[in-house]
């Protein structure tokens, strides 16, 4: 009896004993975990460490966290786990510099009301309860940043909020940007002529927006205004001399300059000149002067088309909307993008639309050229012209020829150059200039630029859900192309830091062999198609032809109704051909699925039922 | 240590002499392939990692490892095998311990042969595979928390299927301790600090962030000291019903 009680009590012992190491651990054991995924997600990056090492002030972080109401929705209640973990570690990095505090805004509580008149985000969790999950940071002046809702989806971008949020803080002025440009990016039309176009602000504007003070200046300007950090330019369409003596002096000055230049920009709403019919719009940009004195040039008039990087869309077909490989709208990934540049390193995807290859021209020996992403070796150039007037995508196979030049599409090129202007004409103009009591022109100086040739990288269809942000101004990037911007920005115009924050995260992980697969396909039955549909049309015209042969035709003769029987089922077999094809296309595609479902669900199994029954078998013969 | 080693070489060999043991894990790896490919629509979803995998192991396990455990010690109790291992000059902590590590084992050995679903992942695509590998280590740890669940249970009673049903039960409660269905169970009369610890003790978000990639001390702490509490309780229960 006595041995029965001192079970039980050594029962209800080990119990309390469990509970209590795991409570106690729960609360003190918090930074103690080993981070094992490849992109170390959940280990602070060293932009954040950095970050927290220039505080100099202490700064309070209050985590409005509901945590009890929150238990029953799983993925609020493990962000907001994930982000007190987050903030825990900074503060623990910080050794005091960063005060962190966190508190259940229960509902009818004091703490709730705080959290509201600091502009936390209520989030209805159902029958008239609300919960918090958000951030509220103030330094020891009267700066004071709110993150009113941490969403889950955000989780990979977590801790690029929180350590913008904290250099914000700790240097609150935002770098100014000078934007000069003849697209449509502010939403404001610039050279239009139909009024319908789309004149709604683009994405990349918004977010330009969001992270720095961006200057519009004229496009014809004499001169950069002086207190700029970065200096971007998209698409110098017909750059005027001004312009173009203006950026000369600028970057001679040392100013950081971004500019993207395109051979076809689809981002240009310029239309064809009523005038001059038939002859297309110039959508083109390639200020050559400023490029030559770089030592680069752009193909005039020359868009990359790869197919080893071009991605499909959707194309309307008389059998119904098909996706189409589009050869000049690419998908830069993986080696093709530079990943020991600080520009491009940690970027997954780049999407670029008719873009242009940029070349050396020149190798100037006082100059450095970065190449920063390209084209595969499989890539190829075709005339611009030839892009806008071919009717179906895949008549630019037929016209395509690699040439084994991996074509680069963006570089950065530094050191020192000379302005464009010949040394003659500089020294007249310095000596008029002297006359008039102007400044002297630079005629030499160090350069930091980068150049783009693509402008369409920018527009929204290339790296936005064009829907969720017409409608809601949501943005979903399902590219880097944002991201490579704003990188390129913040490098620019200093806060390094913050550069390996943003790219960090999880895009995604792709089944190759599937793409692989698709893409194979398609090259190889695009062949088979194309004679098809050859076939097709040439029964189709007869066809029309013999129709209309009949004269005002009512009335056909028997063998020309004949004939018309024999076409229609002629066009009819081989449209059904063409289905075939296609439905061919997608049959690998869903072999390869099946085949690895019987793999994982079947093989194994039947293995051990094999052994198992060899097994039986040989005792029954034994 | 040496009892222990030979107590498990003992469970470890017999397990495979059955057809039950084949049995059981043709089912485990053909549900794990049924609800990755169907459920979780791997295939569909175009991405190498292996998350639908995953998610589905703590219901998977729920059901699959009482029907391991069940008979840990029922049959042994039932059939009277019992008497022959407790006057073996072993103690019963090494009887218990090495009957556990037996079974841990077995269900290592089943997990193993998932293993053609890491293979497809990389042939497909490029997957994390330190994420999988702590997927993995993961799984098995759970698998260890489920089993010492139902190893303990089982010493309590004869009967196999009760064994089973109440393992179930209980494993069904750790899986589901975060959601307000079990939490409601308690609210009533339990403080809310007592509310708060119940739903840390999930199997579900402790292994969430495992497989995720993340291997969290206190993941660690709570599957090992949940292991070491139920083997603990087993071991006194075995004591308790020795001469029943």
């Amino acid at each position: 009896m006595l041995k029965r009680f001192s079970q039980l009590i050594n029962i209800f012992l080990a119990l309390i004993l469990f509970l209590a190491l795991n409570i106690l651990s729960n609360q003190l054991l918090v930074n103690f975990r080993i981070d094992m995924t490849e992109d170390r997600l959940y280990t602070l990056s060293n932009g954040t460490k950095q970050i927290i090492n220039g505080i100099q002030e202490p700064i309070d972080m209050t985590l409005y966290f509901s945590v009890k109401g929150f238990s029953g929705f799983p993925d609020l209640q493990s962000h907001g786990n994930l982000a007190r973990d987050m903030l825990e570690e900074y503060a623990a990095y910080s050794r005091g510099r960063l005060r962190l505090s966190v508190v259940d805004p229960e509902p009818f509580s004091q703490t709730e009301d705080e959290a509201r008149a600091n502009g936390i985000r209520q989030i209805s969790l159902g029958t008239n309860t609300a919960g918090y999950l958000g951030l509220v940071a103030a330094n020891s002046t009267d700066g004071k940043i709110v993150m009113p809702l941490l969403q889950p989806e955000e989780e990979t971008n977590l801790e690029y909020d929180f350590s913008k949020l904290l250099a914000d803080l700790v240097n609150p002025r935002k770098k100014r940007l000078g934007l000069i440009t003849t697209l449509p990016l502010l939403g404001l039309p610039s050279q239009q002529i139909n009024p319908d176009r789309e004149t709604k602000t683009w994405a990349i504007f918004e977010v330009l927006k969001e992270n720095f003070e961006v200057v519009p200046i004229k496009f014809d300007t004499p001169q950069i205004p002086e207190e700029l950090d970065v200096l971007l330019v998209v698409h110098p369409k017909n750059l005027p001399e001004s312009t173009t003596h203006a950026l000369d002096q600028y970057v001679l000055g040392g100013g950081k300059l971004i500019m993207f230049i395109d051979p076809l920009a689809e981002g240009d709403p310029t239309s064809p000149d009523p005038t001059t019919p038939g002859v297309l719009p110039n959508l083109s940009s390639n200020p050559k002067q400023l490029l030559e004195r770089w030592g680069i040039r752009m193909v005039d008039k020359k868009i990359i088309v790869d197919p080893s990087s071009a991605v499909k869309v959707n194309f309307g077909t008389p059998d119904g909307p098909r996706k189409i490989i589009y050869l000049p709208w690419l998908q830069i990934r993986d080696t093709h993008i530079n990943e020991k540049e600080i520009f491009t390193r940690g970027l997954s995807v780049l999407n670029v639309g008719t873009a242009g290859s940029l070349q050396i021209t020149d190798e100037k020996s006082n100059l450095t050229y970065k190449k920063l992403f390209a084209a595969t070796a499989n890539s190829g150039l075709i005339a611009s012209e030839t892009i806008i007037q071919v009717g179906n995508p895949t008549e630019l196979f037929d016209l395509f020829q690699g040439d084994d030049l991996s074509h680069t599409i963006a570089l950065q090129v530094s050191g020192m150059a000379d302005s464009y202007l010949r040394n003659e004409e500089t020294a007249n103009n310095r000596d008029n200039k002297r006359d008039s009591g102007q400044a002297d022109k630079l005629t030499s100086g160090k350069i930091d630029v980068l150049v783009v040739a693509d402008t369409d990288i920018l527009s929204d269809r290339f790296w936005t859900d064009p829907r969720s942000y017409l409608s809601t101004g949501e943005i979903q990037p399902f590219s880097s192309n944002a991201d490579f911007l704003i990188n390129a920005i913040d490098l620019y115009g200093g806060g390094g830091e913050l550069i390996n924050l943003r790219t960090r995260g999880r895009y995604s992980r792709p089944f190759e062999i599937v793409e692989k697969l698709r893409r194979d396909a398609e090259s190889e039955y695009r062949d088979q198609e194309r004679e098809l549909k050859i076939k097709l049309k040439e029964t189709e015209d007869r066809l029309i032809a013999l129709e209309n042969s009949s004269g005002n035709g009512i009335i056909l003769s028997a063998e020309q109704k004949s004939e018309i029987d024999r076409f229609r089922s002629e066009q009819k077999n081989t449209r059904k051909e063409l289905r075939a094809v296609q439905h061919k296309l997608i049959k690998d595609i869903e072999q390869l699925g099946s085949a690895m479902k019987f793999v994982n669900t079947g093989l194994v199994p039947l293995f051990l039922l094999g052994l198992g029954g060899l097994n039986s078998l040989r005792k029954i013969y034994s | 240590m040496n009892y222990i080693m030979a107590v498990f070489k003992r469970e470890f060999k017999a397990y495979f002499i059955t057809p039950v043991a084949y049995v059981f894990i043709v089912i485990f790896l053909v549900l794990n392939g049924l609800c990755t490919f169907y459920l979780g629509n791997f295939y569909e979803r175009g991405q190498a990692d292996l998350e639908p995998f995953f998610e589905f192991h703590p219901w998977l396990y729920m059901f699959l490892i009482p029907a391991v455990s069940m008979r840990l010690w029922s049959e042994e109790r039932r059939s009277g095998t019992i008497e022959l291992l407790l006057t073996l000059p072993i103690s019963t902590g090494n009887a218990v311990i090495g009957k556990f590590l037996a079974a841990w084992a077995f269900c290592a050995i089943a997990l193993v042969g998932t293993v053609p679903i890491w293979l497809t992942v990389n042939y497909l695509g490029n997957p994390d595979n330190t994420v999988i590998t702590a997927g993995y280590i993961g799984s098995l740890l759970m698998a260890g928390g489920f089993l010492s669940i139902g190893a303990c249970i089982s010493a309590v009673t004869k009967n196999q299927v009760v064994a089973f049903v109440i393992t179930f039960i209980i494993c069904f409660a750790f899986n589901l301790s975060g959601f307000p269905m079990v939490l409601d169970l308690f609210r009533p009369w339990t403080p809310q600090a007592l509310i708060e610890v119940i739903s840390s003790f999930s199997f579900l978000t402790h292994f969430e962030s495992i497989q995720r990639g993340v291997i969290d001390i206190r993941d660690i702490i709570f599957f090992s000291s949940l292991m070491a509490f139920w083997i603990y309780i087993n071991i006194i229960v075995v004591e308790m019903k020795k001469g029943e």
